[in-house]
């Protein structure tokens, strides 16, 4: 049988981070298959709304649409609210970190972050560690 | 009990946020450069003018809120591919690095500004939000009027001289 695999949607309006972050992804040993990417929260909607996302990385500030105003959606969303979302951000207010947690967001990773820290993220909500 | 901060007791943290987000930027930018892309800093002297034929980049960043100002970074576009390179674990030649630059210097400043403001403390931070980042092309009037300012630090980064500086009340 072949093992299930997650699909994971980058958010982030750097093209170096989301690379990053992808690497990281490829190095976790998670059953992971599809890696989408999107530059702000207008292109994020569209693809969590064409494709099946398991677990969201998501930058906070962005030009357009923005992290807080994505995550908003999706946890008003019955369709997308259970749909993991973890904020890997520079954003050094614990108090809104705090906040974005209240509203749905699932987890929080600071930048600069080390590579284990998105792999615990990734192991955390797909599972899949060794 | 919530209370509104009064116009007065702001005018008064001012001149303290000052002190504490304009000490020390170059070891904080040495930090970030470390942390963020690998990059080996150490304190330089502080020069008037930049490197001769250098093509440069101006960063800035801006904050805003109960504390506002700007994070400016001044350094040879040759720095930024080398952050480019470090972060896509390519060579500083690849033309992924060329490609890379503006944005690697992007998230160099992200990266800062969210230590830069994580010094104040929670209740000016909540108050308190970062921009977004800007990235161009620098003359050598930028670098001059950012090694100008007397709160302006210089730091070697692997034989690439930074100047930066925070302006408080921008």
């Amino acid at each position: 049988m072949e093992p299930t695999t997650h699909n994971i949607l980058v958010v982030d309006d750097s093209a170096t981070t989301r690379a990053v972050v992808k690497r990281t992804i490829a190095l976790s040993g998670a059953a992971v298959g599809d890696v989408f990417e999107a530059g702000d929260g207008n292109a994020a909607l569209g693809v969590i709304r064409s494709r099946k996302v398991d677990l969201v990385l998501l930058d906070l500030h962005m030009p357009g649409m923005g992290g807080v105003e994505l995550a908003g959606i999706l946890h008003g969303d019955p369709a997308t609210r259970d749909i993991p979302i973890v904020v890997i951000s520079a954003e050094p207010s614990a108090g809104r970190i705090e906040a974005l947690k209240a509203g749905g967001v699932r987890g929080y990773v600071r930048k600069p972050f080390r590579p284990e820290q998105v792999r615990d993220v990734i192991h955390h909500f797909l599972g899949g560690g060794q | 009990m919530t209370r509104t901060i009064e116009a007065g007791e702001r005018a008064t943290a001012a001149p303290c946020a000052t002190a504490v987000l304009t000490a020390g930027v170059d070891e904080l930018v040495a930090g970030s450069l470390e942390a963020f892309a690998f990059v080996l800093a150490g304190p330089a002297e502080l020069p008037a003018s930049p490197p001769a034929g250098a093509d440069l980049l101006y960063c800035g960043l801006p904050f805003a809120g109960a504390v506002s100002g700007r994070l400016e970074l001044v350094f040879p576009t040759a720095l930024a591919a080398v952050l480019a390179a470090n972060l896509l674990c390519v060579d500083p030649g690849d033309p992924a690095a060329a490609d890379g630059q503006a944005d690697a210097a992007r998230e160099l400043m992200n990266v800062t500004g969210g230590a830069l403001l994580a010094r104040l403390g929670e209740a000016e931070l909540s108050g308190t939000t970062m921009g977004l980042p800007t990235v161009r092309p620098a003359t050598p009037a930028d670098w001059r009027a950012v090694a100008a300012d007397p709160r302006a630090g210089a730091l070697d980064a692997e034989g690439h001289v930074v100047v930066a500086r925070v302006v408080v009340g921008a």
